[in-house]
């Protein structure tokens, strides 16, 4: 018989738009634990920032610091401003956007029909 | 098969070396060359390994073996190159793999003779020198794309700016066998990869999917078995499933070694007595047969760790020590190992290791660390012991509970290795121990530590560990190297108040 957690092989896939100099907070990273737990223990992030690679790494401190048990994938990007076409097809579960993302970014993501969320990143102190 | 694959798994000349077949000389290089010009101290810790061909090692780190080993399974070619030689690779390959157990020297004991001695250590030093060679840095230009992991994977996280300088594509934190394959195919096909990956509980291997290594591991190293039941909160091995690798699996592995030449072995678990054990309590069987088969294949066998409780609990209800050293000694003098004891702070320990003394209590903890010391001088099995300092929650009261334990154990022949509190494991959210942490008591422990391990280093270097003629060379420098350190010490020690009655 299957395994509860072997009924979804799919991660759980998430996309973060964040500038530089801001964080995720823990109870996003919490969340993404736990709905990755939930998913079968995998979980894929996409990081949309104006940093350039790696550091885009270091804005999910709170989810790699407090993650044991899931197999975390980071793909960093590129924020463009032809975003929504880049998250779309990905299969991506939800979309979280800082505040002070650009409306206009915002906007064009709930236009193609993504699950946003938006929150305040505040200041991530080993980029400030 | 391709002469040159496109897929090259390396590491630094550090870790690219049998150490003189001496594992524990491999630790020198965790330090900054003390009182020698860097090249002989290298030499000392790192010799360069015999070169078969086209810079093919003869014997490379296990862990390479194993990602080259799980590659092969998924039909990727690939090869291990010894740093050396990577300039041979430059037209041809694609993705460059790079492990190692300590990059950037954060881990122990490197960060301590870094922080105790205010110089980079060397292998921090010379893994920077592979990554700004000519040839990387040709390769990169031609649009490899360059993957790192290992056992220290986590400290790219705080060495951002040599991830972006180098040009590091992926970064691989955990057990990689079952995703490595996949990561390397994309890599290979230009596909997007992704910058970090943690491998979690549903992406660890089970027994079936640990593939064995096809090409000899440095001194014969083969792993016995994965994680560890004890559950320190310091440790990320005990993060990981727990899995006894099957006899016949070890003796194939050990076999590749010995075909090739390799005569030595080494058992590695974060604990060998736990093989095949009931929870945390050692069964004679397994042990038993387990050396029985290792010692049909090798001239000598060496242990990576072993814990205090389990060597009392077996020498006590079994006799096992005595009995595996009966064995051993037909072939060797001395059995070497690592063993933790991390504190002799007891509510430290109920705190961050409860279970380090099963099955004894946590309450008897320095009863049990004299006893396993004292079973281990009487048996000539010479310990490493590993012990931790600045510890999250860690009070003067557990300082002075170290200080007294190690005054139990000083008529033991041990070295004992003392390191700084690295954030891992379930405390990898902590801080660092950085120096203006130090206390006073820490400078006595580190003292009593010093004391200790020089104290008994001479007679082991002497006596058993590089006894043989063919040493002499070796050890006429670490004799020299030790002369220098005591006299640095004593003269430091004359101008610390805190020490000068310790």
């Amino acid at each position: 018989m299957e395994r509860s957690s072997e009924k979804n092989e799919d991660p759980f896939r998430a996309a973060i738009i964040i500038l530089r100099d801001k964080e995720i907070p823990q109870e996003i990273a919490n969340e993404l634990l736990i709905e990755a737990r939930r998913r079968g223990f995998r979980l894929e992030v996409f990081v949309f920032s104006d940093l350039d690679p790696p550091d885009e790494v270091a804005i999910l401190f709170p989810l790699i610091n407090h993650n044991h048990s899931v197999t975390l994938s980071i793909i960093t990007k590129k924020l463009v401003p032809h975003i929504g076409e880049e998250l779309t097809g990905r299969g991506i579960d939800l979309v979280y956007v800082e505040k002070s993302v650009r409306e206009k970014v915002r906007l064009e993501l709930e236009k193609r029909g993504l699950n946003l969320k938006i929150f305040d990143g505040g200041t991530n102190e080993l980029e400030a | 098969m391709n002469l040159k694959p496109e897929v090259i798994i390396t590491t630094d000349r550090t870790m690219m070396s049998n150490h003189h077949r001496k594992e524990f000389l491999g630790f020198v290089a965790t330090g900054p060359a003390i009182g020698m010009p860097e090249k002989i101290w290298l030499w000392i810790s790192s010799p360069k390994p015999k070169i078969l061909d086209d810079g093919e090692p003869l014997e490379a780190p296990y862990g390479l073996r194993k990602v080259e080993a799980a590659l092969l399974k998924s039909g990727i070619e690939t090869k291990v190159v010894d740093p050396a030689y990577l300039n041979h690779y430059i037209e041809t390959t694609k993705v460059l793999m790079i492990g190692h157990h300590d990059f950037f020297a954060y881990g122990p004991p490197s960060n301590e003779w870094w922080l105790l001695t205010g110089k980079e250590p060397i292998n921090r030093i010379s893994f920077a020198k592979l990554m700004e060679s000519q040839a990387i840095r040709r390769m990169k230009k031609n649009g490899v794309k360059i993957i790192v992991g290992g056992p220290a994977a986590w400290q790219w996280l705080y060495e951002r700016e040599k991830w972006k300088k180098w040009g590091v594509d992926s970064v691989v934190d955990g057990e990689s066998e079952k995703v490595i394959g996949k990561l390397v195919e994309r890599a290979l096909n230009g596909e997007e990869i992704p910058s970090y990956v943690y491998v979690g509980i549903k992406d660890v291997p089970s027994l079936e999917e640990i593939p064995e290594i096809v090409k000899p591991s440095v001194n014969g190293l083969v792993e016995i078995m994965r994680g560890c039941p004890r559950g320190c909160r310091f440790c990320s091995v005990t993060l990981r499933p727990l899995r006894f690798i099957p006899l016949e699996k070890i003796e194939r592995e050990m076999l590749v070694n010995v075909k090739a030449g390799i005569k030595s072995g080494l058992l590695h678990s974060e604990d060998v007595l736990l093989y095949g054990a009931d929870g945390v309590k050692p069964k004679e069987e397994p042990i038993m047969k387990l050396h029985e088969m290792a010692l049909r294949h090798v001239e000598d066998l060496g242990w990576s760790h072993a814990s205090m409780a389990a060597i009392r609990y077996a020498q006590e209800k079994y006799k096992l020590i005595s009995k595996i050293m009966e064995m051993l000694k037909t072939k060797q003098d001395f059995l070497g190992v690592e063993v933790g004891l991390e504190t002799g702070g007891l509510e430290l320990a109920k705190k961050i290791m409860p279970a380090k003394s099963a099955p004894y209590p946590v309450e008897k903890w320095h009863e049990t660390v004299e006893e396993a010391m004292k079973i281990m001088h009487e048996n000539d099995v010479i310990p490493a012991v590993t012990l931790i300092i600045g510890m999250p929650e860690e009070t003067e009261e557990d300082l002075l509970q170290t200080l007294e334990l190690l005054d139990k154990i000083k008529g033991y022949r041990s070295l004992i290795v003392p390191m700084m509190f690295v954030p891992m494991g379930a405390l990898k959210n902590k801080e660092f121990y950085k120096k203006e942490m130090i206390r006073d008591l820490h400078i006595q422990v580190l003292y009593k530590t010093y004391r200790h391990s020089i104290y008994w280093a001479k007679e082991i270097v002497r006596k058993s560990y590089l006894k043989s003629p063919t040493y002499l060379p070796l050890r006429g420098v670490l004799e020299f190297f030790m002369w220098y350190v005591e006299n640095k010490v004593e003269k430091i020690v004359k101008e610390l108040p805190t020490l000068r009655s310790a």
